[in-house]
This record gives C-alpha cells, sequence and structure tokens, in this order.
C-alpha cells in the first residue's frame, strides 16, 4: 500500500476509502490488528465484533464499487462505551449484573446514526460500572490504563473510549457524561471530546445513568472530526423523552470562521481556585492564543455542583432500585455503597436541587448575554495513577475519586455544551481545557477549537503509536 | 521507682517504631519477635481474642497481606521503673472506605532478652449510629433490605449527601422558583 492510513482522523480516512485510495476492509483490518496489539496493555474493550466489523467494511466496499454513496464517514472504524445498546450483545454499561441480560435487539440511535453514515463499529468499551466514577477502575472488567503513561488512568466514567482514541487504535468514539464523563477522559488521556447540549443528541437505546443529565457526544482526534461526528448524531428523536424538537444546526461549515467576532472569556473564582498551577497554567495558554483577558464569574458554582450530586444519588439509585433489591452484592464496590445510600436520600433535597437547577440556569443566561465561550480546567490535574487515593489540591490532600469532577459536574448539571481542547505542556501529561458554550452553541465551541488547533495551542497527537504497517 | 526516665521512654518509643514499621509492613516475624514468648502472652484483637504466644502467632501467619496503613493522631507512653511501660495510641484508619477511629494499648516488659509486649488489646470505636435507624427505616419503606455489612459504608455516603444538602439548602431559594423536569404531557 502506498500510503498508511492506519492513523488518520475521522475525514481522512473517510476520503481515503471514498476516493478509492484505499478499501474499507483494509482499514478495518488493520484497525482490528491495532486492537489486537496494544489492547492487552490498555484494556479499553470488553467486546471485540471482528465479524460485523468485516460485514459492515464489505458492505462500504460493496457501494462504492457498485457506485452508490456509502455515507460521509465510509469505512471509518469506530467504537462505543459499553453502554450503548449494540445489535446482538448485551448491553454491559460496566456491571456484571447484566451480563446475563438479553442481546439488544438493535443498535443505539446515536451508533446506528454512525454505521449509517458508513462507519464501521470495532466493537464496545470499558467504562465504570454503570457510569459511576471518573475513573474506569472496574473491578469486575479491570482499569483502562491511559496510553500516554501506562500506570494512570483513563478517566472516566467512558475511559475506554478515550483511551482507544488517544492510543490510535481508532480514530473516533462515543460516550456518555452525566457529570464529566466525556470531559475527564478526555482531559486525562489528552484529545478532543464534545459533550453537546442536553436534549441535543438521542439517548434511545443507550443504558442510562441519570436521565435528567444524561448526554452522549463523540472523541475524536481534531476540531473537524469532532464537529463532523457530531453534525451526524443531531438528529431530533421523539422517542429520547429530554430530546429537543429543534432542527439540526450544523457545525462543520461554521469551523473556518474560526474565533472571529467571538467574546472567550476565563471562568474566575471557584474555576481558579482550586485546581492544580498546571490546570490554570493550561487555560492560561488558550486564553493567551485566543487573546481573552475577560474573566467572568459564575454565581454559586460549588452549590450546583452539590445539587448535581443529589439528583445523581437518587435518580441514579432509584434507577437501580430493583437490582438493589435482589443482587446488591454482584455490584463493584467502588458504586455499590453510593447507590444504596441513593435510593434512601429524602425527597426535600432533591425537589431543592431540582429547582435551585431552574435558577442557576437562568443566572448562567445572563452571564452568557455578553460572552460567547467560556474557558475553565476541564479537570483539575492530569491523569492520576491507577489506584491513587488521594489529590494534592492547593496544598491540601483531598479523596480523588469525588474530586476529579469538581469543574465539570456544574456545568453539565444544567445541560451546557462543552468542548473539552487537549492542551499538551512540554514534558508533562496533558490535561483538558472545557470550552463552555450557551445552549444549542456548539458550532461557536468548535470554532474556537479549531482555531485553537490551527494555532498549535491544542492537539492530539496519538499517544503510542506502535506496529505501523507501510 | 522513677516513672517516665527519660533513657525508658526513649527505648519504648523505639520499640513502638519498630512494631509499627513491622505492622505496616505485614513483617510477621519482626511482630512475632516483639511479643512475649509465653503461653501467658494475650492479645485481644478488634475480631479475635489470642491467648498464648502459639495463638497469635498463628493470627499472623494465616493473615491476609492486605494495606494495614494507619495514621496514628496520639501517641502516649508511660514508663515505670526500668522493666515497664505501657504503649498506648489512638489511629486512624479507613476500612471499607470508611475511616475508622481506632485504640490500641500494649504492656511492655524488659526480659533479660529485650522488650516484649506481653500484653496488648486493639479496638475500634463504633461508628456514629446516627442515621441508622434512619437506614432502616427508609430501606424497608422502599422494600430494600441492605446487608448489614454494607451499613457503615452506606451510613458514611449518606452523612456525606447529607453535608452536601445541608450546604446546598443554605442558598435562600426563593418559593416562587419551579423545577424544569423533562416530562412533557
Amino acid at each position: 500500500m502506498s500510503r498508511n492510513f492506519e492513523y488518520a482522523g475521522v475525514l481522512e480516512t473517510a476520503e481515503a476509502v471514498r476516493s478509492g485510495a484505499v478499501t474499507a476492509s483494509v482499514v478495518t483490518g488493520a484497525a482490528l490488528g491495532r486492537v489486537k496489539e496494544m489492547d492487552g496493555e490498555v484494556n479499553c474493550f470488553t467486546a471485540v465484533l471482528a465479524d460485523r466489523a468485516h460485514r459492515e467494511a464489505a458492505e462500504v466496499d460493496r457501494k462504492l464499487a457498485a457506485g452508490e454513496d456509502p455515507g460521509p464517514l465510509a469505512g471509518v472504524p469506530f467504537a462505543v462505551k459499553n453502554l450503548f445498546d449494540v445489535q446482538g450483545i448485551p448491553t454491559l454499561a460496566g456491571s456484571v449484573i447484566r451480563a446475563t441480560a438479553p442481546p439488544a435487539p438493535r443498535d443505539a440511535a446515536a451508533l446506528s446514526a454512525m454505521t449509517r453514515a458508513g462507519a464501521v463499529l470495532l466493537g464496545a468499551l470499558n467504562m465504570d460500572e454503570f457510569a459511576y466514577g471518573f475513573t474506569t477502575e472496574n473491578t469486575h472488567y479491570g482499569a483502562t490504563r491511559n496510553p500516554r503513561d501506562l500506570t494512570k488512568v483513563a478517566g472516566g466514567s467512558s475511559g475506554g473510549s478515550a483511551a482507544a482514541v488517544a492510543a490510535g487504535m481508532v480514530p473516533f468514539t462515543l460516550g456518555s457524561d452525566t457529570n464529566g464523563s466525556i470531559r475527564v477522559p478526555a482531559s486525562f488521556c489528552g484529545i478532543f471530546g464534545l459533550k453537546p447540549t442536553y436534549g441535543r443528541v438521542s439517548r434511545r437505546g443507550a443504558f442510562l445513568f441519570v436521565s435528567s443529565l444524561d448526554h452522549l457526544g463523540p472523541f475524536a482526534r481534531s476540531a473537524e472530526d469532532l464537529a463532523a461526528l457530531f453534525d451526524l448524531m443531531q438528529e431530533p428523536d421523539p422517542q429520547d423523552p429530554a430530546g429537543t424538537r429543534r432542527p439540526a444546526e450544523p457545525c462543520a461549515p461554521e469551523l473556518k470562521r474560526g474565533a472571529e467576532g467571538l467574546r472567550v472569556a476565563v471562568a474566575g473564582g471557584y474555576f481558579t481556585d482550586q485546581g492544580t498551577p498546571h490546570a490554570t497554567e493550561a487555560v492560561a495558554s488558550l486564553a493567551r492564543a485566543l487573546k481573552a483577558d475577560r474573566v467572568v464569574e459564575l454565581p454559586e458554582v460549588a452549590r450546583a455542583r452539590a445539587a448535581a450530586y443529589l439528583i445523581t444519588a437518587s435518580e441514579g439509585g432509584n434507577h437501580h432500585l430493583a437490582d438493589l433489591r435482589t443482587r446488591a452484592e454482584e455490584y463493584d464496590p467502588n458504586t455499590r455503597s453510593r447507590f444504596l445510600a441513593g435510593t434512601l436520600i429524602p425527597a426535600a433535597w432533591v425537589s431543592f436541587a431540582q429547582r435551585f437547577r431552574s435558577w442557576y440556569r437562568d443566572q448562567i443566561r445572563e452571564v452568557f448575554r455578553d460572552v460567547d465561550v467560556i474557558l475553565a480546567p476541564a479537570t483539575p490535574c492530569p491523569a492520576i495513577g491507577i489506584g491513587q487515593p488521594t489529590i494534592l489540591l492547593k496544598g491540601v490532600e483531598v479523596p480523588s475519586r469525588p474530586n476529579i469532577g469538581v469543574f465539570t459536574q456544574p456545568i453539565s448539571f444544567i445541560g451546557l455544551p462543552v468542548v473539552t481542547v487537549p492542551v499538551h505542556l512540554p514534558g508533562r501529561l496533558p490535561i483538558g481545557v472545557q470550552l463552555i458554550g450557551a445552549p444549542w452553541q456548539e458550532a461557536k465551541l468548535l470554532r474556537v477549537a479549531w482555531e485553537l488547533q490551527a494555532a498549535g495551542a491544542a492537539s492530539a497527537p496519538i499517544a503510542r503509536p506502535v506496529g505501523a504497517a507501510t | 521507682m522513677r516513672i517516665n526516665d527519660p533513657a525508658v521512654i526513649a527505648e519504648l518509643t523505639r520499640c513502638h517504631e519498630i512494631y509499627e514499621k513491622a505492622l505496616i509492613e505485614n513483617d510477621a516475624s519482626t511482630l512475632d519477635a516483639l511479643f512475649w514468648d509465653s503461653p501467658h502472652a494475650l492479645r485481644f484483637g478488634v475480631t479475635e481474642n489470642l491467648h498464648g504466644a502459639d495463638e497469635i502467632r498463628a493470627f499472623r501467619q494465616a493473615r491476609p497481606k492486605i494495606n494495614l496503613d494507619r495514621d496514628i493522631a496520639r501517641l502516649d507512653i508511660t514508663s515505670f521503673g526500668e522493666t515497664a511501660g505501657i504503649v498506648n495510641l489512638e489511629f486512624v484508619r479507613p476500612m471499607d472506605g470508611v475511616e475508622r477511629q481506632g485504640r490500641q494499648t500494649q504492656f511492655w516488659f524488659r526480659f533479660p532478652e529485650g522488650w516484649r509486649i506481653a500484653s496488648a488489646h486493639v479496638s475500634l470505636l463504633p461508628v456514629p449510629q446516627a442515621q441508622d435507624s434512619y437506614l432502616r427505616a427508609t430501606s424497608k419503606e422502599i422494600g430494600l433490605s441492605i446487608d448489614k455489612a454494607l451499613h457503615i459504608s452506606v451510613n458514611e455516603d449518606l452523612n456525606r449527601m447529607q453535608a452536601i444538602a445541608g450546604f446546598l439548602m443554605q442558598f435562600p431559594l426563593s418559593q416562587e422558583v419551579e423545577a424544569a423536569p423533562v416530562f412533557r404531557p
């Protein structure tokens, strides 16, 4: 083969397949080879569906040979967090409880939007059990390791999704984000991730965690790829009770306008007081690249996080009540007591939290009257060690697990769209910065992400390209 | 007889340090060597009563190599003459994800072969049970039977949630503010 497409991005791969430079079958075979080669170490995949992948790739190649349009993602390999329904296998959602569930009758809506566009599904990816965690240290299926440093966690709960993209196994994956589960692993693995506006992407066929707060979205290694994927995922779906009726608002055509004319500010107060200097430096480096010198203060952010925590505990616990009654012992010890406690909390707390959510949304709407994009760290620190119980924030040792989401929880709480962009400061592990926008303004965020990438301030190089065939 | 002779206290402090290091590192042979090798030696653990050096040794051999790391919150050493002393310490140790407070009392005696522990007692303070009645009552109301072994960690999570809710609900939220549920008729 004259050109190696093994580590190409989404659009580059699709273009190569569509133009006939390479077949979907060759691309798929190479991707399955990378998974086989690397996944023993990284531990992303809980299911590899080689037969299905070969079949889907052959269908793309057949269409091309027959002169039919195979779609904008023709032959692009991908994988999904294992809470997405994948036809023919049980939807684990990181648990053993669901390992004996009946096989899913059909693919999840967001997944089938990808395969209808010609993408080729390779398999399902590891996560924290039932998405209740920020590290993907899953007791049943093992920890997913960070391909940039195998002694570190990949972040969670969509850890398998982020690590597979960072390692170059696939050019994109899908994940979910309730309190930070796309943004945290994107930060730790040093790649791009998009958590769309709440209601924008249909969650039909995904095993939900907290319906009030759940979002689905893509991971990739460039802003262009992220925009192309998101545009394909924007399908109004009346079967998702939270689904929007707004028509799709394509972002890809807007991308190259960059940050021109956009008002960008850095989140102050809460968001600068708690992170490590590394997180603050990453935000500052992007602010410099964008010449953004404004600082905005969001009100009552700590309480927003508190309210998100309570809604999560209560809804999550209630969602699992039937299984907690009969088979609590099969839950991951990392999630079990929180699910049990969540079933018992007083209604007064949760009702208050839901009403507070309205108040907070209205306050943040005001903030967005004179700013378009707000920069904030995605995580307080870069990837932590596997099994690391505490992190040092402002000289104080705090438990790591609950504090990793300190900057993400208050944002998803009111469903704001966020693009996490990776910042690689020299000689250090990457860390992500959130580009936060007003509802439905994903295009503005992706424009800024594109500008940062063009300026070299944000990038997502492949972590460990090994064994590249030529 | 001199109480708290600095030289004796220094010796007992050294003995305590060696014992603590061996405990954290699960160094059973050092721990055994520091106990009086006698049928009269005695060790009351958190979950076991051991009479005689043989029982103590057997227990240590069977003990899994778990993380025994603990933080010492307070250490009191008292000596009586040149041959007897008591080491009392209060410690904090996470168990099943819950921070537990414990106490340890050791009676040390200087035999011809050196200082040895003749008797020891370890115990944990009970987890505050204020919420256990809440856990029992609410779980019963929703038909959820929670394994007793999990009560400590579930109560701990409830305590954390209570603290978080307390902070949230200090906010003077107007009665006018309505929630925005996703339900659409």
